[in-house]
């Protein structure tokens, strides 16, 4: 039995996590995981509500695990209240798993990504944004094989990140990060474009593209071609 | 930039944008980067300068007719 694994539960991963449930309750596709494991060691704080359903100022995973739960009785839900690291890692993200990753920071990035290239099979779809524009990358082993570019492929900010991983960061720098801005409509549009690649893969279609680019302030979305990452696997 | 009138446009993408150019083969991807910046957002985040899928060295290669030209974007930090 196959997991969807949700590694954040802020403003991407909040607007994904409901969705997300909903088509794995309610498709027959026979790819759909049957079980959902949400995973984020930060709490909410009274600023997310901008932007996020928030019930008790409690860890992001175990409430909206709660909310989850009320919503879709029968789906297996489990939260895990911690920040994945190089030690975890291992125990939550597993062989033919469907991971969806909405994380702030290119150090945790780097952790699931190069824990992902040492399984066999693995759908692995990441995003994150700036203020007007955002990303996604979609990541798909087949038999050990990249099906479409790892997330470090021509992007060094993963391969080499600047940042630090959650659990390294002072208070003061988590809040200083809060404190950027963001808008909810991006954080819906890169959940959306998420959800849109899982559907792709749900429904057996081959994935033309590896991610995609938006920004709302033109109003363009940009699919990231597979010509080139396809040449150089043919080369 | 001029309307497109060549054959062989040049184009450039950044993100989500995408444009085609003539009358730039020639200059260096340095040079277009600093004509694109603000057309197309480019920042110094850009490290990452494609040409037809493979990475250049943005003060040395000059971009010629039907090139496609990536800046790319790095990966939004944001999120949660």
């Amino acid at each position: 039995m196959s997991r969807a694994v949700l590694i954040g539960l802020g403003g991407i991963g909040s607007h994904l996590a409901e969705p997300l449930a909903r088509t794995l309750v309610f498709t027959e596709y026979p790819r759909a995981p049957d079980r959902l494991l949400l995973i984020d060691g930060d709490r909410y704080e009274e600023k997310n509500i901008l932007r996020q359903r928030v019930l008790r100022h409690g860890n992001k995973a175990e409430e909206t695990a709660e909310i989850l739960s009320g919503l879709f009785p029968k789906l297996s839900v489990e939260a895990k209240p911690r920040y994945v690291d190089v030690e975890n890692m291992y125990l939550f993200v597993r062989e033919d798993d469907v991971v969806f990753l909405a994380v702030d920071n290119h150090a945790t990035r780097k952790i699931v990504a190069e824990h992902v290239a040492t399984l066999q099979n693995i759908l692995f779809i990441s995003g994150g944004n700036e203020e007007y524009d955002g990303n996604t990358q979609v990541h798909l082993r087949e038999g050990g094989r990249d099906r479409t570019p790892p997330l470090t492929w021509q992007h060094p900010e993963i391969q080499s990140p600047a940042d630090k991983h959650p659990g390294e960061r002072a208070c003061g720098e988590l809040i200083a990060e809060g404190s950027a801005p963001q808008l909810l409509a991006v954080n819906f549009m890169i959940a959306a474009l998420m959800l849109s690649a899982f559907t792709l893969w749900l429904q057996e279609k081959p994935l033309s593209y590896g991610g995609c680019y938006l920004n709302l302030l033109s109003g363009n979305v940009r699919p990231e071609s597979l010509k080139y990452w396809n040449a150089r696997e043919t080369a | 930039m001029s309307e497109v009138r060549s054959d062989r446009p040049v184009k450039v993408i950044a993100g989500a944008e995408t444009e085609y150019f003539d009358e730039i083969e020639g200059i260096t991807v340095l040079e277009l980067r600093d004509k694109l910046r603000e057309i197309l957002n480019i920042t110094p985040d850009h490290k990452i300068v494609l040409v037809n899928g493979r990475e250049v060295l943005a003060g040395e290669y000059r971009v010629a007719g039907g090139d496609e030209v990536e800046f790319k974007k790095p990966s939004g930090e944001k999120g949660v």
